[in-house]
């Protein structure tokens, strides 16, 4: 996410982008993330796996479902 | 009963686990004591196996097996060690440029490929078949390092050249 947004404020574009750090799932709730080495190897399963390298730290995410996302888009065009 | 003690839950690894750890707590007593340390030396003399398995026994450090923890976080350090968790490594970083934005990547990791992947695929082509606007709202779910976000709020910048 820091990377992203400061990609957007490198190329002057962070007045168009709203940054949200949460999860998308089925339903409203809160899920535990556990940290791996690579960003895209975040994951909910506390044990981790062979490709799951996991650094030890984790952090309580919101989790939106779709619908809730889709909705809170719709309703902040600018 | 006997299932659970064999199968772990109780006994922290089955039932000789769980006689061994009962055995090590009170054979820590007595090694306190230089008395009763003494005593123990000369009574095993003639048996110096079984006084190396003791000594070992009361020795040993103190683990559960590493099966018994479900999570991780509520594990001590020694058992999460089993577990693959690492310390994260430092990353470098380098600029890369790509159809007219900069981005910042993440040097030996697949960010480049990534970028590079995304301006050729479908997802791209069908953004730029769509009449998405410079007012319309594009949810970027899962958004990398704005690699696809990014490109898109550029290319719907007006005077943009993409």
């Amino acid at each position: 996410m820091r990377l992203c947004r400061t990609n957007a404020l490198l190329n002057g574009l962070e007045g168009r982008f709203e940054f949200v750090e949460a999860a998308v799932g089925g339903s409203d709730c809160t899920v535990r993330l556990y940290e791996a080495l690579e960003n895209w190897d975040h994951t909910i399963y506390p044990s981790g796996g062979p490709h799951n390298l996991l650094t030890g730290q984790s952090i309580d995410v919101p989790c939106y479902s779709l619908k809730r996302a889709v909705a809170a888009g719709c309703q902040n065009p600018d | 009963m006997a299932d659970a003690l064999r199968t772990n839950r109780l006994s922290g690894g089955g039932l000789a686990q769980l006689i061994k750890r009962l055995a090590s707590k009170l054979l820590h007593c007595p090694m306190k004591q230089p008395f009763l340390k003494a005593f123990g030396r000369n009574v095993l003399q003639p048996f110096s196996g079984l006084a190396t398995r003791l000594h070992d026994l009361v020795t040993a450090p103190d683990t559960l097996p590493a099966a018994v923890i479900e999570s991780p976080d509520s594990a001590p350090a020694r058992v999460r060690s089993a577990f693959n968790v690492r310390r994260r490594i430092p990353v470098n970083h380098a600029v890369m440029q790509w159809k007219g934005v900069e981005l910042i990547i993440r040097s030996e990791t697949v960010d480049r490929e990534n970028v590079c992947w995304m301006g050729e695929s479908l997802f791209w082509k069908l953004f730029e078949e769509s009449a998405t606007g410079s007012r319309d709202v594009v949810l970027d779910l899962g958004a990398h390092i704005g690699s696809f976000g990014i490109l898109a709020s550029y290319s719907r910048m007006s005077g943009s050249s993409l």
